[in-house]
């Protein structure tokens, strides 16, 4: 007896839109992320209710838990704190520094660099965690 | 005679490679993307050296020693609730922004999580934080 093979239809996932919609779901990553920057720098904000939500402004200041001060991700002394600034914000219109700095820290360590962010004639905007 | 027709092979872009590379950037993408917003307060530092005539001005005068709160000339200990009603009470707001001055003073071992308070319940009044250089002998206030 001869017996007739079944011809199994070939199963074609179409994976062409699969890629259309990776390729679209990329381009928004890249347009809306702001990336993971200075994540190296070991601080913990303080929280509180009377904060706001704003937007990410070009220069950064962060003072970590050992007090040491990082301007744009570099460390950076007290000292030199104000021209480093300075350079960074001339020209722009918008003169905000966000300023991170650990909680635990002390007056005589922040003080300093709130005084030399004055002097570079930054608008501070103090960033912290926004109570739930 | 007979013409052989040319055989054309269908042409065939392989695009399987570009759509797992697609997906490693979208992984990428996922990965380091901060989704959390940046929440904090603008803080409102007049610039340059103190000017005398402004300081015959009427200025709210706060100091922070240690995590307590002085408010006032008179140097009322206050918590922090007391603080912000206070100084809504004040009604910073409706003053001239040259009026709105609030001289903030703090000992060297005040926390960052005390100030940080403060300012921005100074800051959500609508005060403009003076802050007092004690760096300088001279003790003059930005």
């Amino acid at each position: 007896m001869k017996y007739m093979k079944r011809m199994d239809p070939r199963i074609d996932i179409p994976i062409v839109n699969i890629g259309d919609i990776a390729f679209l779901l990329i381009i928004f990553f890249i347009l809306s992320s702001a990336f993971m920057r200075e994540t190296y720098i070991k601080l913990t904000t303080p929280t509180s209710g009377d904060i706001t939500r704003m937007k990410d402004t070009a220069v950064s200041v962060s003072v970590d838990l050992k007090g040491d001060v990082w301007l744009q991700g570099t460390k950076c002394s007290v000292e030199n704190l104000d021209t480093g600034v300075m350079a960074l914000l001339e020209g722009k219109k918008d003169k905000i520094v966000m300023l991170k700095v650990d909680k635990t820290l002390a007056q005589k360590q922040f003080g300093p660099v709130l005084m030399a962010l004055s002097k570079a004639g930054a608008e501070i905007a103090l960033i912290g965690n926004q109570a739930k | 005679m007979r013409v052989r027709r040319k055989q054309y092979k269908e042409a065939e872009v392989i695009i399987y490679s570009i759509i797992d590379i697609a997906f490693l950037l979208l992984i990428f993408f996922i990965l380091t993307t901060t989704l959390a917003k940046t929440a904090g307060s603008k803080l409102t530092i007049p610039s340059g050296v103190s000017d005398p005539s402004r300081q015959e001005e009427k200025q709210i005068q706060v100091n922070l020693k240690a995590s307590d709160i002085y408010y006032g000339e008179r140097g009322d200990h206050v918590s922090l609730e007391e603080f912000r009603a206070r100084l809504q009470g004040e009604n910073l707001l409706a003053r001239d922004p040259s009026k709105r001055i609030v001289v903030l003073d703090s000992t060297p071992d005040v926390p960052y999580d005390a100030y940080f308070q403060v300012v921005t319940v100074i800051a959500k009044a609508g005060g403009v934080v003076a802050l007092v250089d004690r760096s300088e002998e001279a003790g003059g206030d930005r």
